[in-house]
């Protein structure tokens, strides 16, 4: 009797530290990349309930997936707005007004956050859902298998590496994993000791995983094959309300936790729709699969690598173990379910899948025990030395198992105080200005998207502006650029963009102190440490001369005859819907062309716009050197062209407004610089003089 | 003896104690509602537009949105609600009020005339008063109901004599603002929480829940008396063996209070960034911004300067009384639910920049509750421990009390006095308009012009009272006139601009007095009169011209 007590002390000390640990872990991570995001969706509901706490128009306009978790982090918002509001001005965090936050819906760049600690405090809600569910895993699995099997469930799933980066997002998937967890653990007590409270807690908790993220709606099944068996059980009596409540509280947990989906019915069904659609239908990219069989097969190695092959083969004999116990039963069958319909899906997200991976640890938790109970019967039989050897192989593979919890531990340890790559740039910036006692403020190009946080480090007041505007008017010898080492664009759009940002870098800079190693410096999404160039402008006699035409206000753009269109800076839509200038390329060398222009705000104003750079050449053919297309709601940050002309050729920028009827006569586009600038190759050395 | 350990009812029947408590009761509220009189038909107090004028507001627009939001709405609701019924009275009975009532938009406001302190019709202000006394006397009552239980009947006695006579207290139940409001919220939440102790029924830590949230609904940085039902809740949870009834109990902790705050202000939700950006700017102004000359520094300095507040107002006898009283209380369950709160809130505003006295209104019960128990457990002490002759206990005991009638009486009298002067006194610039009336009536000749500066702001009942031909035009114009045009003038005996950008145009009033006339009549008790902020009874000045 006093050896059980003690073990189960035991088992209880080892699961607080597997807890302890494994929030630890996943507090530990949600200031990683912050003040940058690496993460595209997550604007999808942290900016939404920022946006809703600035506008108060709680109809969040988005309904790819549900409500839930943007009303939790609109609570938490508010506290944390409160607290920025009571911090002292300085470099750190502070507010000094609710009008000071920005996101994408002020800026038009998506990933804008100007305050990340709203991002910070988001995620660590959800991370504190993470780890309950770890809790709550431990507790299903002790109900169902005993204490050891939850502990080793509580590991794996404290352990596994997607669940503790998902922690550290502000996206549903955790949540919605969280609350169908709930939702078992409470389905088991109900069935434990008949209370219908608990399977009535079970029926909202199903709604409000619903209403985080759509799919999750087949966890209803939980409770419902619950009921099935209580009914059973009671000898089909006395359940009639609780099958009443099955379809009723649900639905209304999900419209409590996404109401604009039934007072904003027609964007709800758009977001819920197109979500159908891109499921079903059109796929999304790369992680486009066949349905069915090879989906499915596509599934299971991602979870095996994920929690690891041993895991795995003892969750599949856990699964034997579970389907002996009701609860069990009904868990596996859900799972089941949910794994074929997201298998007759062509996306494949591996996050899709953290829904069924507390109940994966559950099965791999009752996996150990049941090995454990097996070796132990065919050890007795093989006397001492076998039943030794049995339980030392039965630990052994629980080690492996649990060794995800380790592994992640010291992975995390050493990422632990990571960050980003622009930041540490930043850093050695003002360090190496500061060791050569040079006052000139280091140049850094928007391109770069270094965050205002960074930009405002005491020592650093740096020049910011498109890259080519800060070459062009560059007349300080030796100053520091700050720069991308290499420019991507996931848009084919803007690889233009990318490729002459990266031909002016390597044709004008070159290094001046170790630079920061990373990935490319994305255009058109979030980059995750990119890496970083510290550079001085390369000697004249390198590069070759650099003649720019003044910044083209956009109040002194020549135009076209039709169009009288410019207003200081800001275009409005002419009555034929496109407006041009034309520029004389005389010389021979290496045109450059940027423009810096900003769309208006407004959730109408997306027609497309056209930036079309023309050449008309002496030998008068014509040829669309740049067809860029863009959405007037997006930023539209400097777009570059890089081409080799010269000899009278002139070069027209026409910017076209296809849906100019529909929008006729409104200010459309704020164009802040527009420029043309000319590389030519340095001159070749004399020979005459060499001789 | 209660389980809080308390002497029970030993030492005073029933009647003599209930007798006590009327007495006590009457006299609070009657110095309450006597105060309540102040100034009007003058506002003096910054603040008390803030909920009064808001509260007109909606009566008068049917907009139940405060727009305002430096405070939460509890308040601003339960004062509309009093001015429906003053209004359905001023309609009904129009005679029995001064200024009668047509209809709603007689009512003017500072949203029609720009001022801040503009009340056609101060009776709606005076009966907005009447229920923060009644707030404050109820504050006394529980005062008296903790301390009776903490310490028995002459505890809660002396607790509510304390408080019932507290000058500070009482000026703060006879003026529209949320601070004595919050003060009693907070009382009956610990009031509450005291019966939970003493009863096994869920429903008074509920009630302490919910006035919790009501408090913090009236003021926010009431928030902290959440500590009080919780520390009840914590203190009782060996005693409730159901565990699904202290589950249901800590899941209506959670929910109760926000939902109470939310129902009363509901506008927090509704208008969420109005909302926010009045909590937010409060937050920084309290913590980061400071406010003039009352900032300080945050920490130990603000603590010091509100201890040495707390001891001028309170008086040397109420501190040493309720500094026993902490003592005796220290190691009982009923200190820690009493000064769970009072210990929190004290570190958490005087972390902020702000040193007003008001903010810690809300304190004064619990310092009261704190007294009481002291002079009461000092009283025993002396009773039990003195190893003397039991006429030197007596005599010791007579000192106490002689200590502590002569600590009440020193708090009550000039209590009385102010009290009563708000009562009978009138504010100076009635008292002048009734000085011009007998100056007139001394007058030969018709019907003479009086000039009165715009910048003094005469009520118009008080304008209404002029036996005269009236104009009300700036001081400047009317010194231009003189005694051409005016028999005679009022101003000011000092003005006074107290913004910066104005300090010429305060300088130019002062040296100006009406041409060709000469000064004849001083009101008032000569402090300034503001130009831009309300003046507290100014001083002024009745201009005569020289006799013909």
């Amino acid at each position: 009797m006093k050896r059980r007590s003690s073990g189960k002390q035991l088992v209880l000390v080892l699961l607080l530290l597997v807890v302890v640990v494994s929030g630890a872990m996943r507090a530990a991570r949600c200031g990683r990349g912050l003040p940058y995001l690496y993460d595209w969706d997550e604007p999808a509901t942290a900016s939404i309930a920022l946006q809703m706490m600035k506008t108060g128009d709680f109809n969040p306009h988005f309904f790819h997936y549900g409500t839930v978790l943007t009303y939790a982090s609109l609570v938490v918002d508010v506290f944390h707005y409160l607290y920025l509001m009571g911090q002292p001005e300085g470099p750190g965090p502070y507010l000094a007004g609710l009008d000071e936050i920005t996101t994408y819906h002020d800026t038009g760049w998506y990933w804008t956050i100007s305050h990340p600690g709203f991002y910070y405090w988001n995620r660590l809600l959800v991370a504190m859902m993470g780890t309950l569910s770890i809790a709550l895993a431990w507790l299903l699995a002790a109900r169902i298998a005993g204490p050891w099997a939850g502990l080793a469930a509580a590991a794996v799933l404290g352990g596994s590496r997607l669940h503790i980066e998902q922690s550290a997002l502000v996206l549903p998937n955790i949540p919605v994993s969280f609350l169908v967890v709930c939702a078992g653990a409470l389905c088991l007590r109900f069935l434990a000791n008949g209370r219908k409270s608990y399977f009535i807690l079970a029926l909202a908790a199903c709604g409000l995983a619903a209403s985080a993220k759509y799919n999750a709606a087949i966890c209803l099944l939980i409770p419902m094959l619950t009921l099935a068996v209580s009914t059973y059980r009671s000898g089909f009596r006395d359940n009639v309300a609780l099958w009443a409540a099955l379809p009723a509280v649900p639905a209304l947990a999900f419209v409590a936790g996404t109401p604009h989906a039934f007072l904003d019915l027609p964007a709800f069904l758009g977001g819920a729709g197109y979500q159908v659609r891109h499921y079903f239908v059109r796929g999304h990219g790369v992680a486009t699969v066949a349905p069915g069989a090879s989906h499915l097969w596509s599934q299971a190695a991602s979870i095996a690598s994920d929690l690891g092959v041993v895991a795995g083969l003892i969750a599949l004999v856990g699964v034997a173990r579970m389907a002996r116990h009701a609860m069990g039963a009904v868990l596996i069958l859900f799972c089941t379910v949910y794994l074929g319909f997201m298998g007759s899906t062509r996306v494949e997200f591996e996050r899709n899948l953290l829904l069924v991976y507390p109940f994966i640890a559950i099965a791999a938790g009752c996996g150990v025990v049941e090995l454990y109970l097996r070796a132990r019967q065919a050890g007795s039989r093989l006397g001492a030395g076998g039943r030794a050897f049995a339980g030392a192989a039965v630990i052994l593979l629980a080690a492996a198992a649990g060794s995800g919890l380790a592994t992640s531990a010291v992975r995390e340890t050493e990422a632990a105080g990571a960050r980003d790559t622009r930041t540490r740039a930043m850093e050695e910036a003002i360090s190496v200005a500061g060791a050569e006692g040079d006052a000139t403020a280091p140049a850094v190009p928007e391109e770069l998207r270094v965050h205002r946080l960074d930009l405002n480090r005491p020592g650093a007041k740096p020049d910011t502006g498109p890259l080519l505007d800060l070459l062009c008017d560059d007349g300080t010898p030796g100053r520091l650029f700050v720069t991308a080492r290499r420019f991507e664009a996931s848009d084919p759009a803007n690889r233009a963009a990318a490729e002459t940002l990266d031909y002016l870098v390597t044709s004008m800079l070159g290094s001046a102190a170790a630079s920061v190693p990373g990935g490319p410096m994305y255009l058109d999404r979030p980059s995750r440490d990119p890496g970083i160039l510290l550079a001085r402008r390369k000697p004249a006699a390198e590069t070759g001369a650099l003649q720019c035409t003044p910044a083209i206000e956009g109040g002194n753009l020549a135009q076209d005859d039709r169009y009288v269109v410019w207003e200081s800076g800001v275009v409005k839509i002419p009555p034929g819907g496109a407006v041009s200038t034309g520029r004389m390329l005389a010389d021979t060398g290496t045109y450059v062309v940027g423009y810096t222009a900003r769309g208006t705000r407004g959730r109408d104003d997306r027609p497309g716009v056209t930036i079309r750079v023309i050449g008309h050449f002496p030998d008068g053919h014509r040829e669309d050197i740049l067809v860029a297309d863009q959405t007037a709601s997006q930023e539209m940050t400097t777009r570059l062209l890089r081409f080799d002309a010269g000899g009278a050729a002139t070069l027209q920028i026409r910017i076209e407004f296809p849906d100019a009827e529909r929008y006729s006569d409104r200010t459309f586009l704020h164009v802040r610089s527009l420029r043309v600038a000319l590389i030519t190759p340095p001159a070749a050395p004399d020979r005459a003089a060499r001789r | 003896m209660t389980t809080n350990g308390a002497p029970g009812d030993r030492g005073l029947p029933a009647t003599a104690r209930y007798g006590i408590l009327i007495l006590l009761l009457a006299g609070s509220l009657g110095l309450r509602s006597m105060r309540c009189h102040e100034g009007l038909p003058y506002l003096h107090e910054w603040d008390e537009p803030q909920s009064a004028g808001t509260a007109l507001r909606i009566l008068q627009t049917g907009d139940y949105n405060p727009h305002f939001f430096n405070y939460g709405s509890f308040m601003i609701y339960a004062h509309t609600a009093v001015d429906a019924l003053h209004y359905v009275a001023l309609t009904a009975f129009p005679d029995s009020f001064p200024g009668p009532l047509a209809s709603l938009d007689d009512i003017v406001t500072e949203r029609d005339t720009g001022w801040h302190w503009s009340i056609s019709h101060p009776s709606f202000i005076l009966w907005n008063r009447y229920l923060v006394a009644l707030m404050g006397t109820t504050t006394v009552l529980l005062a008296f109901l903790i301390a009776s239980r903490i310490g028995g009947p002459w505890a809660g006695v002396t607790a509510a004599a304390f408080l019932g006579v507290l000058d500070f207290h009482v000026y703060h139940s006879s003026i529209v603002t949320p601070n004595v409001p919050a003060a009693m919220l907070v009382t009956l939440a610990c009031w509450a929480a005291f019966v939970h102790l003493d009863r096994p029924a869920a429903g008074f830590l509920l009630a302490s829940f919910a006035a919790c949230g009501l408090a913090a609904s009236t003021k926010y940085n009431a928030v902290p008396a959440l500590v009080i039902p919780w520390t009840a809740l914590l203190l009782s949870w060996g005693r409730d063996r159901a565990p699904g009834r202290r589950r249901s109990l800590l899941c209506l902790g959670i929910v109760l209070p926000p939902i109470v705050f939310l129902l009363t202000t509901p506008y927090a939700v509704l208008d969420l960034p109005a909302f926010l950006r009045a909590a937010g700017g409060e937050v920084r102004h309290y913590f980061i911004r400071g406010q003039g000359p009352a900032t300080v520094a945050a920490g130990w300095p603000h603590a010091w300067h509100q201890l040495a507040t707390i001891r001028a107002t309170a008086g040397t006898v109420f501190c040493a009384a309720a500094a026993a009283g902490a003592v005796a209380l220290a190691r009982r369950r009923a200190g820690w639910l009493l000064f769970s709160f009072p210990v929190i809130y004290f570190i958490y505003m005087t972390r902020s920049r702000i040193a007003e006295p008001r903010n810690l209104a809300v304190l004064y019960p619990f310092l009261a509750v704190a007294a009481g128990v002291g002079a009461v457990t000092l009283a025993g002490r002396i009773q039990r421990s003195v190893p003397w002759s039991r006429p030197v206990r007596r005599a010791a005991h007579a000192t106490l009390v002689v200590i502590v009638v002569g600590g009440l009486s020193a708090l009550g009298a000039p209590t009385l006095a102010r009290s009563w002067d708000a009562w009978a006194v009138r504010e100076s610039r009635s008292r002048a308009i009734d000085a011009i009336n007998a100056l007139m009536a001394g007058a030969a000749g018709g019907v003479a012009r009086v000039g009165i500066a715009s910048e003094l702001r005469i009520h118009e009942e008080d304008l209404r009272r002029l036996e005269a031909q009236v104009e009300v035009a700036p001081y400047e114009e009317l010194c231009r006139h003189g005694s051409a045009r005016y028999r005679l003038v009022l101003g000011a005996s000092r003005w006074r601009h107290d913004l910066p950008e104005e300090a010429e145009k305060e300088t130019r009033m002062n040296a100006a007095t009406p041409a060709g006339m000469r000064v004849s009549e001083t009101v008032g008790s000569g402090r300034w009169t503001h130009l831009a902020f309300p003046s507290n009874s100014p001083g002024l000045v009745v201009y005569r011209s020289a006799p013909e």
